[in-house]
């Protein structure tokens, strides 16, 4: 790194070959002046000795490329770059129920409706940054508070087995999933769900 | 009447109608900035950074913004403490002792002492009134913590006992009356205090005399939930602040340093008894907002400095010194605030300020709200503070006190829970918590008897006994409670128990006796009639979502709020439909129709939601317009209806920008002009104008501020002008961004916090250090960057321009990888200008290359050319982007591209300055022998041979290569010789190789005589390895050794002044010795020195054993074991 401070620190001189690389001097509150030692990296060398500077073209071009104004991009830009443009301000901040962290997670594909009844995170489809911590906790409450429910089915229904009242249990819980959650396929894949419009 | 009132009590209208303050945020960066100190003068700004790696202290200077380190003793230092004078810094310094020792620092000499100490490891100290220092540490790892005076004296520090007690964060009052501190307690007898400490929930305040501590300790015990620390005092003595850590925030079942911090102070009188009155304890003043993490208060003279956490690194922030809440707000201002704020963190804030005065009912009602927040943000420490407050008011209310710390602790556990800590212990508690709310059962007052169901409901659903969880829940007849509370709490456990029961029905109705409650506020009501609504509708298409509506509808009372919320469900799920116009008379009508402010905001809130998802933009529009428009500028809930009409008016106009409709633009920047405060309005204004072609922007903002020449927006708008026409001529430029620079400064005393105007100054700054290359502009530039970015963190238009602009900037001062980041995050996000795009491209591609990313640069010079191909307005950059795409195909040994990128820059070079076409050539020529172009390398090697010949043209070589011109000149004779030495081998002519190497060698040798540099004595000994191959390959073996042997004395000289025992130019030259010797037919027995050297080099090999050597080792061995066979000396 070059340290703005002290001037005439740095001389550059080339080399042929491969240059070495000296320790440069630390910038401190009072200047020191070291002897006019010469600095380089391979690079560097390189850039001076076998390329053009066009000072007048790059100076002309960072002006006109530099701007005091923000870039005026719309939401609609950003998006279809694959970036975020920020939600709008209308959602209450602070957390958010769990229900309505799931949905979004759904909706996001940060999370998905797997095949055993379960919620798993799903970070290869994942279209947000988030918090693995807290989204891990948050699966585990739900999963732990969703197998209650089907020990409880099961012992409503003597003779059905866990697997099928998960099976049961998961087929009612898609039909009210909300519309663009991630669900597993019985293929295993990932995919999402539709409502018909 | 609220302004009028403003006035009466000399608060100017602007300040009421402005919010909470938010902290201020004075440094930024990756690395974590902390312990922060104002200068009296409030002219700079102490802290210590780790950006370093180490920990050192820094000092910021107010006016610019930038930062360097004090000093830097090459060790960590912290805790950094001014003098009340403010002449003089102590801290803690790790340079003479890795336990810390204390130094004080004279600012204005620069000199420094240290109490150096090796018994001793210091830890932190405080200035006293008389220039004397009390110093925290202890005597040995494991030693108790002890309090010393600490005298500066001429001959030097001295130190005497002061107090033996473990404490930590001692402060002393400004008249030196009073200590105050945490008591620290040892958790283990075995280990050190300072390695297992207990902290006392409260402070301890003790008397000081002229001796020393004296007196009774006084035990300060706020009533507020967690524990207390780091107190300071103001500077006039007359508050104490601390940092209390209310709640455990991350759960790890203790409140301690660890967790969030929340700024408070109390009123000090110094010269009482008692200080701090038990009214002051009972009711501190809460600072800081509980979702911001804020720690080690510093009162200055005018503000309060603090160290927060946010978006993951520690910084210095900035605060009125009576905190967030304006000083003058009364009730009724503070209940408008609560009205309309959306964060919880700031209505607990709001909340307990109207906590202080209120009683009977009201501060029942308040207790209850502030419950069941703390319990909704998961603060269970909060909400259990409040709900014992709520239990001493005695009545129905203590019993349902007794009942929510039930359900607190059970939370508290369950939380732990999901780290799999408890088990056993868990249910055991929670069968405990069953048997105690069973006996609640029975009494008279329904809102108790459903509390301790819900409760029991709750404990039941963690345990896993599903059954008797939904008897208890479903036991609750929410028509009969009377408590908001409560029946918050009911809808919590109907959602919780029974959507995974998928018992709809029994949701719906929930919900629906919870949308319809006359005991819930009205915002309440329609909260719940959104979420009967979203789950009426869950999972369902447009059409059976219609029908379901419509059924809900005939079904409710026509005035109702849930009736309302039906109503505009209804008409939003036609917008999908595509019927927008139809939909935007409906819902207006409707708007018109309810005048609760309630109602509106939900109509609003849902409607921009519906609108947003489905790209509608002028339903966006109108409903963001109508909602500001219906709100005066004294009103609370206006500066959230403000961010969102400048939010969506703001794409609006951006969108037309994009269309070319610059007039519409125009008009709409204007607007948010008109109903906000946005800069970004008045930038987009001033643009859209002038792409008008209209001149006339001066001259109107002139007019339009014709009253108040000194406002800040048109301070910013000047400065703003004067950025984008900066003249070329540099000193102009200087001069002009000077100007700009003091006008955004007073600008900033409103406007710090914006994006907007940390941008413009970092780009003035920026551009000042672009033609002046002076590194105290490019440090403000950097600085003002930094807090744009943070500030740009939900503007995605300014954190494209921050982006782009660190990164250049870091570019151009050679912090590459750094400028990699940036540049490469901005490479994500679209661009608008070609030529910012071509910049970025060209900037990206020469990070990529200085970080050894060499094909990758390459890429993105071509990424460069294809853009230029594509844009005729770039074309006249097209030499620059070739050649940098030249260069960079180079460095990647893509020989063949590089070639053809050199050849077509050639075209471009006629008439320009001799030093150009050097460089040039000499590229061109090394591409070109790389692709076996050697002909042609030579006739380019040639060309250079006469430009560099010509002493006019070293005048015009790169801008950084100062120095001597004769050492300039024989670089550059060396790289020609050298080059053509490989051509003309490439092309069999071996004889002109050898000259070309011969005259390389001279020049080396011409070097050395004037100014010994390691670097040529290597360079001389490759040369001489060149010459032995170039022998050999003329098969002159003899020559070959001679060179070879000339070769190895430079690498003995090379070795020796350098201390490097192994080299692979050395091993390679004792290798080829050996090889000629042994199987050239070189004749004659190998020389003595040969078998020397081989003997001497293989017992270095033998030693150093590194795997890189591996190979020669093994040809050594061969070679030594064949020489001595051939002597006789070895056995065969």
């Amino acid at each position: 790194m070059m340290v703005p401070g002290c001037a005439s620190l740095v001389r550059l001189r080339a080399a042929a070959g491969p240059a070495v690389l000296w320790l440069a001097s630390v910038v401190t509150g009072a200047c020191i002046r070291p002897p006019p030692v010469i600095i380089a990296d391979r690079h560097t060398v390189l850039e001076q000795q076998a390329s053009v500077p066009f000072d007048q073209l790059q100076q002309d071009l960072q002006r006109a490329g530099l701007s005091p104004a923000p870039v005026p991009l719309t939401r609609g830009q950003v998006e279809a770059a694959g970036g975020e443009a920020g939600a709008l301000p209308l959602q209450p901040e602070g957390p958010e129920p769990d229900d309505v962290q799931l949905d979004r997670l759904l909706v996001r594909r940060c999370v998905g409706e797997a095949l055993d009844g379960t919620l798993v995170q799903t970070p290869q489809t994942c279209t947000t940054p988030l918090d693995p911590q807290r989204v891990g906790s948050l699966l585990e409450r739900t999963n732990r508070n969703r197998w209650q429910v089907w020990h409880f089915l099961q012992q409503q229904r003597p003779g059905t087995s866990l697997q099928e009242v998960r099976k049961a249990w998961r087929q009612v819980h898609l039909e009210g999933l909300v519309c663009g959650a991630q669900v597993q396929g019985s293929d295993g894949r990932w995919g999402v769900r539709e409502c018909a419009r | 009447m609220r302004p009028l009132l403003a006035l009466v009590f000399g608060l100017p209208a602007a300040a009421w109608a402005q919010g909470l303050s938010q902290p201020e945020r004075l440094t930024a960066g990756a690395a974590d900035q902390l312990l922060g100190q104002l200068a009296p003068d409030g002219e700079r700004l102490y802290f210590v950074s780790s950006r370093g790696g180490l920990s050192q202290i820094f000092v910021q200077q107010s006016r610019t913004g930038a930062s360097e380190p004090l000093f830097d003793d090459q060790a960590d230092a912290t805790w950094p403490r001014l003098s009340p004078d403010g002449t003089k810094l102590l801290y803690i310094s790790r340079h003479g002792d890795a336990a810390g020792d204390l130094c004080v620092r004279d600012l204005t000499a620069g000199t420094r002492r240290c109490l150096e100490d090796r018994q001793h490891a210091d830890l932190q100290a405080v200035w006293m009134p008389d220039a004397s220092v009390l110093l925290l540490g202890r005597q040995g790892l494991h030693g108790d913590l002890e309090l010393r005076r600490v005298h500066l004296e001429p001959s030097g520090l001295r130190a005497e006992p002061f107090l033996q007690e473990n404490l930590s964060g001692p402060a002393v009052s400004p008249d030196g009356r009073w200590l105050v501190y945490v008591p620290l307690q040892r958790s283990e007898r075995s280990v050190g205090v300072s390695f297992a400490a207990e902290a006392a929930e409260e402070l301890a305040l003790v008397r000081l005399g002229a001796r020393g501590p004296q007196g009774p300790r006084l035990r300060l015990r706020m009533e507020l939930p967690g524990v207390t620390g780091q107190p300071a005092f103001s500077l006039d003595g007359r508050y104490l602040y601390f940092t209390q850590y209310l709640n455990d925030t991350n759960f790890d079942g203790r409140i301690d340093g660890n967790d969030h911090g929340v700024l408070f102070r109390v009123p000090f009188d110094s010269r009482a008894a008692s200080p701090v009155t038990s009214a002051a304890l009972a009711a501190p003043e809460q600072l800081t907002s509980a979702g911001w993490n804020c720690q080690y208060p510093s009162p200055s003279r005018g503000r309060l400095i603090a160290t927060c956490a946010a978006h993951g690194s520690l910084d210095i922030y900035a605060l009125p010194l009576e905190g967030s809440v304006p000083e003058g707000w009364d009730e009724s201002k503070l209940r408008d605030e609560l009205r309309s704020s959306q964060d919880p963190w700031e209505r607990l804030l709001l909340q307990g300020r109207l906590l202080r005065s209120a009683r009977g009912p009201a501060r029942a009602a308040l207790l209850l709200e502030m419950i069941r927040q703390h319990l909704g943000l998961r603060e269970h420490a909060s909400a259990a503070f409040y709900t014992r407050q709520l239990g001493s008011l005695g009545g129905e209310l203590s019993k349902m006190a007794e009942i929510l710390l039930h359900l607190i602790d059970h939370r508290r556990q369950e939380r732990l829970l999901d780290r799999g800590q408890l088990g056993e212990r868990f249910v055991a508690r929670a069968q405990e918590r069953l048997a105690a709310l069973r006996q609640r059962r029975g009494g008279a007052d329904a809102d108790v008897q459903a509390l301790a169901a819900l409760v029991e409901s709750e404990v039941l659903d963690a345990l896993g006994q599903e059954g008797p969880a939904l008897a208890a829940l479903r036991a609750v007849q929410p028509a009969a409670l009377r408590v908001p509370l409560v029946l918050h709490l009911y809808g919590e456990r109907a959602r919780e128990q029974l959507r995974p029961h998928h018992d709809r029905q029994g949701l719906l109705a929930a919900y629906r006796a919870l949308a319809t409650h006359a005991a819930l506020s009205t915002a309440d009501r329609l909260a719940f009639s959104r979420a009967l609504v979203r789950e009426l509708v869950r999972g369902q298409g447009r059409g059976e979502a219609k029908a379901q509506l419509e059924g809900l509808r005939a079904s409710v009372d026509a005035d109702s709020d849930l009736a309302f919320i039906v109503e505009t469900e209804r008409w939003l799920l036609d917008l999908a439909a595509g019927q927008e116009e139809r939909v935007r008379e409906g819902l207006f009508e409707l708007y018109r129709a309810h005048k609760d402010p309630d109602r509106r905001r939900a109509l609003i809130a849902a409607t921009i939601g519906h609108a947003a998802s489905l790209d509608s933009d002028s339903l966006m529009y109108q409903f963001a317009n109508t909602w500001v428009s219906g709100l005066s500028r004294d009103q609370a809930e206006r500066r959230y209806a403000e961010r969102l009409y400048r939010q969506v008016v703001m794409e609006r106009a951006y969108v037309q920008w994009n269309d070319a409709r610059m007039g519409d633009a125009r008009g709409n920047f204007f607007g948010v002009t008109l109903q906000t405060d946005s800069l970004e309005g008045h930038i987009g204004f001033i643009e859209a104008r002038l792409r008008e072609g209209q001149q006339d922007v001066e001259e109107q903002y002139k007019r339009r501020f014709a009253d108040r020449p000194e406002d800040p927006v048109y301070l910013f708008v000047r400065a703003y002008l004067m950025a984008r026409a900066l003249p070329p001529e540099p000193a102009a430029l200087d001069r002009t961004a000077q100007e700009a620079l003091a006008l955004l400064r007073k600008a900033a005393s409103a406007y710090s916090q914006r994006v907007e105007l940390q941008h413009l100054w970092g780009y003035l700054a920026h551009r000042r250090y672009l033609v002046g290359r002076d590194s105290t502009a490019a440090q403000e530039a950097m600085a003002h960057y930094l807090l744009a970015l943070d500030l740009a963190r939900d503007n995605v238009r300014y954190r494209a321009a921050v982006l782009s602009q660190l990164g250049l900037l870091q570019e151009s001062i050679g912090n590459f990888r750094a400028a990699l980041e940036r540049l490469e995050e901005r490479g994500k996000l679209p661009f608008s200008d070609p030529q910012a795009h071509l910049l970025h491209l060209l900037a990206l591609g020469r990070c990529r290359f200085h970080a050894n990313r060499e094909a990758e640069a390459a890429a993105a010079a071509e990424e460069a050319l294809r853009l230029i191909e594509r844009t005729p307005e770039l074309a006249r950059y097209r030499p620059l982007a070739l050649d940098r795409a030249a260069l960079y195909h180079l460095a990647a040994g893509a020989y063949a591209q590089a070639l053809a990128r050199y050849r077509a820059v050639g075209a471009h070079l006629a008439g320009a300055p001799g030093g150009y076409r050097l460089t040039h050539l000499l590229g061109r020529a090394a591409a070109a022998l790389g692709a076996d172009q050697g002909a042609e390398a030579l006739n380019d090697l040639a060309e250079a041979g006469r430009l560099v010949a010509d002493p006019q043209v070293t005048r015009t070589l790169h801008r950084s290569m100062l120095g001597d011109p004769q050492d300039i000149l024989s670089t550059y004779q060396l790289i020609i010789d050298g080059l053509r030495a490989r051509a003309y081998r490439g092309l069999g002519q071996m004889e002109q190789a050898r000259q070309a190497l011969q005259a390389r060698r001279q020049v080396l040798q011409g070097r050395l005589r004037r100014r010994p540099l390691d670097e040529d004595v290597l360079e001389l000994a490759r040369v001489e390895a060149g010459l032995a191959g170039l022998a050999v390959a003329r098969r002159d073996l003899p020559a070959a050794i001679e060179h070879v042997r000339a070769g190895l004395r430079r690498m003995d000289a090379w070795m020796q002044q350098t201390g490097t025992p192994v080299h692979e130019l050395g091993l390679a030259l004792i290798m080829a010795w050996g090889d000629l010797r042994l199987f050239g037919s070189a004749a004659g027995p190998p020389e003595a020195e040969l078998e020397r050297r081989l003997t001497e080099v293989y017992g270095t090999l033998a030693r150093l054993r590194s795997p890189r050597w591996a190979e020669a080792r093994a040809r050594l061995a061969l070679q030594l074991a064949l020489i001595r066979l051939r002597a006789g000396r070895i056995q065969s």
